[in-house]
């Protein structure tokens, strides 16, 4: 990250030779992995400090003691410094005040310095979002439609139409923000079709044409799953390993969705189908 | 193209030292359009690297050709590789050991087979994953991290949950947990196995092996088959520290001890001093702010590299512009302890050296991050000036009765300097972020040699000065060899544990 490297610029330019060296010190060791003087990191720039705390020792120290609430949102928690003496605090405060009078931060650019990397479709993801497991998975199929397909839970968890994602919020820190979906969610989906009460177990992908392949076990039952975009919204096909010769999937009723299919027969939004071959739901958005 | 220039005014405003006197640096450009802060590397046998970048990317670098190709893509913060043969990469991920294979040899990868997710996620950021090492037998060990309590867990959560000593809704949080009065004030483990070292063998069978890590981003086996993992001053953490594993170990971070079997204690309520006498001390440790403040990954210096200290364990730094070297005592029997010591310690080289890879003309690869802390990024070369020449450094370092034995790769010069000195301190060991050094003192000593050509000197102090959990720092300032060549590493902390030899 540019920012990073002009701090470091900046911060070899800046030391002024008359800092105590031990505050210096004590600050290298204590508290410049988080803070810097002009941008912030996993803490805010010492600009900021200063501005907080100049001529407000005590404040100061008893943040140091009590850092709670913290101000900036997104950010982690400072760890209590109680491990600090209250001696070598002060002269971390001095030392801070010293390097850090009249700088102005410099706020990170807001732009993603990387903004293509999830510009091509399709393409495919594991993120952290919001409404879904920590192990999820995010695809772009080509068109407009991106689904969200949990590894934890092996299941689709949801569709939206419109951009992919903006991901740049998780990748810029430590990954403590969530990335977001770009687009309208138009399908949340509550349960597995194949709700078998059966233990899960996740098994990888397979990538074909750019897409994945989910590939999980529901007991001794393999079971792969593919969403595919056609012209008018996709098909998502299911295909069994080591299963009994029919199967009952339950689609959830969605005023915005039609389901079809190559085989077996409907009964309202549920389908029962021989396991054979890959069965293929096409799925029309209606809306 | 502004910050051109500030690269240019960080790298003149370097001065030579003994380290770039004898290693050059080569700047490796990353591929347009990925973010290069690097997670994994390892070198193919025909010697090209497979590094894994921040954004999920795996690619592979060609140095003859200086090519990046795509390999694989969409990995969620891959923080370790493992290339297992051409077509076939282990990657670890945030949420699972996976193997990355190209099955049509077309060079890029159409298999991501989950190898191992039986460990729990609570979306809390600092539950990084890292690995895997591999031992003889083909078993894999991976590292994983605690929860912070900088922040909480989210709604959904990856495995079983448990609530010893927090209940759920005082991890809850999100962008209001600094206005959660009960959060916890210690790092904590609300999913399986964080916190623990996790084997898994050939057959995919996982087994929980050891336990009481904080943040252990680098593990990796010593050329004697020694499991280390490295951890990052915190709480119950006084300093850096590198960890040798052995099958049920615990390292001193209680977070982990919900995760044993049949365990039901409030793990953070233990009293301290039998907390101490659960744990297993570190091999050895990093001083904060003097050696390391945040280590990572370790490996063996290949033979023929780096003469002198070929064989030997290295070991990345974050956020300090050095790597670290290892010396295990072989002497003691009652722990494993031994010495570290500094190593390309050069603000030429940079800070945030997070993984390192070997080829066999004699480079060491180094791939940087820093995930918004004070790392770096980027990929660089460093090249030993003249190969054929033996590195003037530490070769080993052996507790005694009444001091320490150090040994050097080749003669010291006849004149000593007069500043070779001898200090010593401890750490607190409890549950606030870190600790001050403690009981830091002179040690008096007397300098002897041992051996007619130079090599071998006893550093002499009185027996009572040697005490266990102590820390011992030697300084070897201005020390030149016979042909005139600096000490290259001229500190060396001993981590004593135990005198029994």
């Amino acid at each position: 990250m540019p920012n990073i490297l002009t701090s470091l610029a900046l911060l070899l330019v800046l030391s002024p030779a008359h800092a105590a060296d031990s505050g210096k010190k004590l600050f290298t060791d204590n508290c410049s992995a988080c803070h810097q003087p002009l941008v912030q990191l996993v803490g805010p720039p010492l600009a900021e400090i200063n501005r907080l705390y100049r001529g407000k020792e005590a404040e100061f120290l008893k943040w140091c003691h009590d850092p709670n609430p913290h101000i900036r949102k997104n950010l982690v928690q400072m760890p209590v410094m109680t491990h600090v003496p209250v001696a070598d605090l002060k002269q971390i405060y001095e030392h801070i005040m010293i390097i850090s009078k009249d700088l102005k931060e410099i706020k990170q650019k807001t732009g993603d310095p990387f903004p293509d990397t999830l510009a091509k479709r399709p393409m495919v993801q594991r993120m952290f979002l919001d409404k879904t497991g920590p192990a999820s998975i995010a695809v772009a199929l080509p068109g407009d439609l991106n689904f969200c397909w949990d590894a934890g839970e092996c299941r689709l968890r949801f569709l939206w139409k419109g951009d992919f994602l903006d991901a740049y919020p998780y990748w810029r820190g430590n990954g403590n923000n969530l990335a977001t979906v770009n687009g309208a969610v138009f399908h949340t989906e509550t349960a597995r079709p194949l709700a078998t009460g059966q233990p899960v177990k996740f098994l990888g992908y397979t990538m074909k044409d750019g897409l994945p392949t989910f590939k999980f076990k529901l007991g001794t039952v393999e079971v792969h799953e593919r969403l595919e975009a056609t012209d008018d919204g996709f098909n998502r096909s299911f295909t069994f390993k080591n299963a009994p010769s029919k199967i009952t999937l339950n689609f959830q009723e969605n005023d915005n969705l039609g389901y079809s299919s190559t085989s077996g027969s409907w009964n309202g939004t549920t389908l029962t189908a021989p396991t054979n071959a890959p069965v293929v739901v096409n799925i029309k958005l209606t809306k | 193209m502004k910050i051109l220039p500030l690269i240019l005014t960080l790298t003149l405003s370097v001065q030579a030292d003994v380290w770039t006197n004898t290693f050059s640096r080569e700047q490796i450009p990353t591929p347009a359009g990925v973010d290069p802060q690097i997670g994994g590397l390892d070198t193919f046998p025909d010697q090209r690297i497979a590094a894994a970048f921040h954004r999920g990317q795996v690619m592979i670098y060609n140095p003859k050709t200086k090519d990046w190709k795509l390999f694989a893509e969409g990995l969620h913060e891959p923080l370790g590789l493992l290339i297992e043969d051409d077509n076939n990469i282990l990657v670890m991920q945030r949420p699972e050991l996976t193997r990355l294979t190209d099955t049509d040899g077309d060079g890029v990868a159409d298999e991501y087979t989950t190898v191992y997710d039986g460990f729990g996620m609570s979306g809390n950021y600092h539950e990084f994953a890292f690995g895997p090492a591999k031992d003889k037998d083909g078993n894999l060990f991976i590292s994983l991290g605690v929860a912070s309590n900088g922040a909480g867990i989210r709604e959904e959560i990856r495995g079983e949950f448990q609530p010893i000593g927090i209940p759920r809704e005082h991890m809850l949080g999100g962008s209001n947990w600094g206005k959660n009065k009960n959060a916890p004030d210690h790092m904590y483990s609300p999913v399986p196995y964080r916190g623990w070292i996790m084997k898994i063998a050939p057959d995919g069978t996982a087994t929980p092996y050891a336990a009481g890590v904080r943040s252990p981003n680098g593990i990796g086996f010593d050329a004697d088959g020694r499991l280390f993992v490295m951890d990052n001053q915190g709480d119950w953490l006084g300093t850096s520290k590198i960890h040798h594993i052995r099958e049920g170990t615990f390292h001193g971070h209680p977070a982990a001890l919900v995760w044993r079997d049949g365990w039901t204690e409030d793990p953070f309520k233990i009293d301290i001093k039998k907390l101490n006498n659960m744990r297993t001390r570190a091999a050895g440790l990093m001083p904060q702010g003097e050696l390391a403040n945040s280590p990572t990954q370790p490996i063996v210096v290949p033979s023929g590299i780096f003469k002198g200290i070929s064989g030997q364990t290295l070991i990345g730094e974050m956020n300090q512009p050095t790597l670290v070297r290892f010396l295990p005592d072989p002497g003691v029997t009652g722990a494993s302890q031994g010495a570290t010591i500094p190593f390309l310690q050069s603000n030429a080289f940079g800070n945030g050296r997070n993984r390192m890879t070997f080829t066999k003309d004699g480079s060491l690869w180094i791939g940087k991050t820093h995930l918004s802390w004070a790392g770096a990024e980027g990929f660089i070369r460093i090249r030993q000036k003249n190969p054929e020449e033996t590195l003037f450094a530490v070769a080993g370092v052996k507790l005694q009765k009444n001091g320490f034995i150090v040994t050097f790769t080749k003669p010291v010069g006849n004149d000593l300097p007069k500043g070779l000195s001898m200090t010593r301190h401890t750490y607190d060991y409890h549950q606030a972020y870190g600790s001050k050094k403690v009981d830091e003192a002179t040690v008096p000593i007397k300098i002897s040699r041992l051996d007619a050509d130079n090599t071998t000197f006893m550093f002499e102090c009185d027996k009572s000065q040697l005490k266990e959990d102590y820390l011992y720092r030697i300084d070897l300032r201005d020390l030149k060899s016979s042909d005139d060549k600096p000490v290259l590493g001229d500190k060396i902390y001993y981590h004593l544990i135990s005198t029994k030899s």
